[in-house]
């Protein structure tokens, strides 16, 4: 049902999220809206309102945008297109919830701050080998620093 | 201890000495041996505990920070104690209680390379970690919260009462890279376990305290209650998950018996040490 999946489609959700956003219809001037999510999980949204003539396009909705009876219009993480941005003139929206993007810069900080964790650990655990449970606690601890915890 | 040398035998301590010093530590005030023996009263009422929190300045902020701190995520402020006391629960409230107690009873004092903060920053871990564990377990929280708050008290004991002792066992534990109750042994002949469970027995903890502290690095032993295991465990997690930040932290070796009792598995640990995190980085902005 979904099969189309394009790069441009792509949302990025917090540090560590990306999802894919399905085939958004969005047809002028009807509020008419159908979007799918493989998976939707937010750990840290971190985000800003903007009055709507500083929004551009490729920028990332970080809430769901409601009309008055709350129906959502756009959901939370729909990457905005021109067409779109035109659209909401004429319902007099006048800001929106956007979605800082330092995915790149924080997924950067963030490895370099899992190695410095798990070099730690060469330091915290450094009487080994260990025999079980403690090797075990090890493994885990490992795990979990590596990001497999998530 | 034939592991090390005893090439400090002139600075050994006698447990009498330690016993001594504790009898000349202040007693506890009423309130706060309420709140550290009678673990299983739960039916303190609100205003009660409004009251005691009241009395306390520093108490009193601390209360509302944590209530006001991002970890609880109001929306609005929290402004009376009344409305912070009923938001985080009688149950943390009173583990805040404890915590404040512990830290006036023993203020800072002079004792070279012993670091205060990452004390506190290790008691106050293990026992959030702690209640974690007996949560998986289902069973009772509040035990164990203050179980791993103070399972290692008899090192304050030590640390304030023996300050230029106590700085011996830190350089011999430097020198030697080994376990802090190693080197208590080898240095003082006295160790924290030792001065702990004397200073619980004194202050009247309940014996569950009293064998979490007794049986924190030797779980196997006998007729002890299983909030041992839950801090030799949580113990050691900590000190896995550096929460400390200590340097040269070496993370202590774990009791088969110990874990096998908990019979936790890998997702319930993997999500003990995550939630273990959350909650320190809370606490630690308000406590620390």
């Amino acid at each position: 049902m979904h099969e189309t999946r394009k790069e441009s489609d792509r949302v990025v959700y917090s540090r560590q999220y990306v999802i894919y956003g399905q085939q958004i219809a969005w047809q002028s001037g009807v509020n008419l809206l159908h979007c799918h999510y493989d998976e939707i999980t937010i750990m840290s949204k971190q985000h800003h309102y903007l009055s709507l003539h500083k929004v551009t396009a490729g920028m990332v909705l970080a809430n769901n945008l409601l009309d008055k009876l709350g129906h959502v219009l756009l959901p939370s993480g729909t990457a905005l297109t021109e067409a779109m941005l035109t659209s909401l003139t004429h319902h007099n929206i006048h800001q929106l919830s956007i979605l800082i993007d330092n995915a790149n810069e924080s997924e950067h900080d963030y490895a370099g701050e899992r190695q410095i964790k798990l070099d730690r650990l060469a330091i915290l655990f450094r009487q080994a080998p260990y025999d079980p449970p403690t090797s075990t606690l090890l493994a885990y601890v490992q795990k979990y620093r590596s990001g497999g915890a998530l | 201890m034939t592991l090390f040398s005893s090439d400090n035998l002139d600075i050994h301590i006698l447990l009498d000495d330690v016993i001594k010093q504790i009898k000349d530590l202040p007693t506890l005030p009423a309130v706060a041996q309420d709140m550290l023996s009678n673990l299983d009263n739960e039916d303190t009422s609100l205003e009660a505990i409004c009251a005691k929190v009241a009395e306390d300045q520093s108490l009193a902020a601390k209360t509302l920070k944590l209530a006001n701190s991002s970890f609880y995520g109001t929306n609005s402020k929290v402004v009376t104690l009344q409305q912070a006391v009923s938001m985080l629960g009688i149950k943390n409230v009173k583990n805040l209680i404890r915590m404040t107690i512990l830290s006036n009873s023993f203020p800072v004092s002079r004792c070279r390379g012993f670091d205060f903060e990452a004390f506190w920053r290790h008691s106050v871990a293990t026992a959030i970690c702690a209640e974690l564990i007996s949560r998986t377990l289902h069973m009772k929280h509040d035990f164990a919260f203050t179980a791993g708050l103070l399972h290692d008290i008899g090192k304050l004991v030590l640390v304030t009462r023996f300050p230029k002792e106590y700085a011996e066992v830190i350089t011999f534990q430097a020198r030697q890279d080994c376990h802090l109750r190693d080197a208590e042994q080898a240095v003082l002949g006295v160790d924290h376990v030792a001065a702990g469970l004397i200073l619980a027995i004194q202050w009247q903890f309940s014996d569950a305290i009293q064998d979490a502290i007794r049986g924190h690095h030797d779980p196997d032993k006998k007729d002890l209650n299983s909030v041992a295991a839950i801090v030799h465990v949580a113990n050691s997690i900590v000190h896995a998950l550096d929460l400390s930040q200590t340097k040269n932290d070496l993370v202590p070796l774990l009791s088969q018996a110990a874990w096998d009792t908990l019979a936790l598995t890998e997702a319930d640990y993997l999500s003990i040490f995550r939630e273990t995190e959350l909650r320190f980085e809370a606490m630690n902005q308000i406590l620390l």
